[in-house]
């Protein structure tokens, strides 16, 4: 500790260069639409050849390049004291940044493969109040971010020699993934069936496929195929969602190998520390005062490979922007993991938490009558609207609206089905999609806002068309409940937020948690029950 | 797990949200909002007519003028009930706003949440001696609560005792 420690400015590794290289060429390609007018204006304006304009191009970018990240280093110096971390940068403009030690929040590293086998991180450090801006130090001694977390703020600071210990400390992760997990959650991870869908829908109406096959072997298998007629229809769309599929999980598990590959989970103290990458190596933590609530998701994929994914949402402030560009980098996901896992980690941050739901109020059947009316008319009318305007056979259009309003019909009953909420002891249970599922676990203490929507035909009936919470972090929503239930929901809700005058404490400090704990079985024991209906 | 039965033993020991009394906003408001919609349609009316006067007819540019104020006149009517229907209720954790001519959207924010509270006065607000409240959570802006149609000196004391609460 002490020879990080020394009070004194000092330069970065000289391999940061590589890092500023890196940003360089970043900055270029995100800006290429800019840089792209600027070439040509000047490919046209000399008279030589493209190839030798292109050399040319680069030579002189990598010069750029080479200046930007020599000056760079040279112009970036960090100096940690005793209490407080300060950073001199920039080129054009001087930044002069000082951070006091104990208001650090967060500290991350990134190892990229270049940087693997010395003994330098890319170091994250995250302010309380900054807003997720992070100050990065490209090629620091890796023992700082021991230093630095060892510090961290006030109410984990006497736990701070313990955490550290633990860090260094083999101990089992939480949740650790191998390669065939990874792979798993790759191919379920991204929901491209509805895409999928499209493309072969779009090819159907498509005659102009001929010029791709022009060759002799193919064009005799189309001959074929278009001999068969419907058939062939069939088959060719079959396969066309067969292969856009294939390629797009293909990308998909290559993109999830990259980001998840040794994936690590392990709790420190009062909060979570995660590890993983190929190439570049992230380590992330995440303090569980700054979670508002937990989602367990599960689309089709997953639900065939009996696996789900964690989301762990936190206060998403600001405007919209600001929310996009930092939405990336504020999930915190634990990939492709089996509910059973999924219960372990929920119960580390709520001790009585569950990862799945068996029972819970759900939408009155007016959701279904309603939405089979929304459905059917419009449906029905572009249907009498196609028969009388181009010469459609009825019964072609008997058999699209039945197939359409069925299929519509069929996803309603769906949505239906997944909605669901629960209450049990200070945790909301929020469970909804149409296909997949996800399901928002939060303690009722989080509450913003609550809304209820009802005309006089609803208050009539006895309704609540739409119940909504507001969470910090998101909302969600519950269509067509009993009238009773939404107040009843919405009264315990208001109490429970008001009762705390700040936002429920994780398992570990908690002791209002604490005592509904002892009616339930002890952590890591129980399994999960399934994600069923 | 327990399902959601374990509710209804605790839940007559709760504050009741429904039983609430809500208090209509100002009478000043429905006109107000009715005129500031209605002058801001006008202008586009006006451009239409002289467009229509000039490129074709008078005849015409009264067929616009007529389109126009039905069409004017039924927003402006849609607004009246729209305005209308707000009401607020204040309680000693929360302030409530209920909303809304067909779909009646009642709104509870919980002042634990509160991060800030504004006061602001339009021209036209101004005018009829009215103010908005708005008041800011930490959850970024949909779970915001914009009221309008207090007079200043009710915004005044609401805006003290949301801001006093936090």
């Amino acid at each position: 500790m002490s020879e990080t420690v020394t009070g004194d400015w000092v330069r970065l590794s000289p391999a940061a260069m590589a890092f500023f290289a890196g940003r360089f060429i970043k900055g270029l390609f995100s800006n290429a639409i800019a840089v792209i007018p600027g070439f040509i204006a000047w490919f046209s304006a000399t008279d030589s050849s493209l190839q030798r304009t292109l050399v040319s191009a680069g030579i002189a970018l990598t010069a750029v390049m080479t200046l930007y990240a020599v000056v760079s280093y040279l112009r970036f110096q960090y100096r940690l004291g005793e209490r407080n971390l300060q950073v001199r940068r920039g080129v054009f403009v001087r930044e002069n940044t000082t951070v006091e030690l104990a208001r650090i929040q967060n500290v991350s590293t990134r190892d990229p493969w270049y940087t693997r086998w010395l003994t330098i991180t890319i170091l994250g450090v995250e302010t309380a109040g900054s807003g997720g801006q992070e100050l990065t130090l490209p090629g620091v001694p890796r023992k700082m971010a021991k230093v630095l977390r060892a510090h961290r703020s006030t109410d984990t600071s006497q736990q701070a020699t313990t955490q550290t210990d633990r860090l260094d400390d083999p101990t089992e992760p939480l949740v650790s993934l191998s390669m065939g997990d990874v792979v798993r959650y790759g191919l379920s991870h991204y929901n491209f069936v509805v895409l999928a869908i499209i493309i072969g829908f779009a090819s159907q109406f498509d005659e102009g496929y001929g010029p791709v096959f022009q060759s002799e072997i193919p064009m005799k298998a189309w001959e074929w195929l278009k001999g068969l007629g419907v058939v062939s229809d069939i088959v060719l769309a079959i396969a066309l969602v067969a292969g856009a599929l294939l390629i797009m999980m293909t990308f998909s598990t290559c993109a999830a190998i990259l980001a998840y590959h040794g994936y690590a989970l392990r709790r420190d103290g009062s909060r979570f520390i995660r590890q993983s990458g190929l190439l570049t190596r992230h380590e992330q933590s995440l303090s569980f005062d700054k979670i508002q609530a937990v989602e367990v998701r599960q689309n089709l994929f997953a639900r065939w490979l009996g696996i789900v994914s964690l989301v762990v949402r936190q206060t998403e402030a600001g405007n919209e922007e600001h929310q996009q560009q930092q939405g990336r980098q504020k999930r915190f996901i634990v990939p492709g993991i089996s509910l059973a896992t999924a219960q372990l980690v929920i119960r580390e941050v709520y001790a009585n938490g569950r990862s799945s739901l068996t029972h819970g109020e759900s939408p009155t059947r007016a959701f279904i009558s309603r939405s089979r009316w929304y459905v059917s008319v419009p449906i029905a009318l572009g249907v009498a609207g196609a028969l009388f305007a181009a010469p459609l056979n009825p019964l072609w259009a008997v058999t699209v609206f039945v197939v359409l309003a069925g299929l519509l019909e069929w996803l309603t009953w769906m949505e239906w089905r997944r909605f669901a909420v629960a209450v049990n002891g200070d945790l909301v249970y929020w469970r909804s999609g149409i296909i997949g599922t996800r399901l928002s676990v939060f303690p009722s203490a989080n509450v913003q806002r609550v809304d209820c929507t009802q005309t006089r035909s609803h208050v009539r009936k006895g309704l609540c068309k739409k119940l909504r919470v507001h969470l910090p972090s998101h909302s969600v929503s519950l269509p067509y409940c009993r009238e009773q239930f939404a107040f009843d929901l919405r009264n315990l809700l208001l109490a429970s937020a008001q009762m705390h005058d700040q936002v429920v404490r994780p398992a570990s400090t908690s002791a209002t948690i604490r005592n509904v704990t002892d009616r339930q079985p002890p952590l890591h024991s129980s399994a999960a029950e399934p994600l069923t209906d | 797990m327990d399902p959601f039965t374990n509710l209804p033993a605790r839940i007559d020991s709760l504050p009741q949200a429904q039983s609430l009394e809500f208090r209509k906003v100002d009478r000043r408001y429905a006109p107000m909002a009715v005129l500031t919609t209605v002058l801001f349609l006008l202008i586009p009316l006006a451009v239409g007519c002289t467009i229509a006067g000039f490129a074709e007819s008078l005849a015409r540019a009264m067929q616009v003028l007529a389109g126009g104020v039905v069409i004017i006149a039924l927003i402006g009517a849609i607004t009246w009930m729209h305005a209308r229907s707000y009401a607020v209720a204040l309680r000693e954790h929360d302030v409530a706003l209920r909303k809304g001519w067909i779909w009646t959207k009642t709104i509870f924010v919980v002042l634990t949440r509160v991060q800030h509270v504004e006061v602001s006065r339009g021209p036209f607000e101004r005018r009829a001696g009215l103010s908005t409240l708005k008041v800011f959570t930490s959850g970024g802006a949909q779970s915001d609560l914009t009221i309008p149609g207090l007079t200043a000196d009710i915004a005044e004391r609401l805006r003290q005792q949301i801001a006093g609460a936090e």
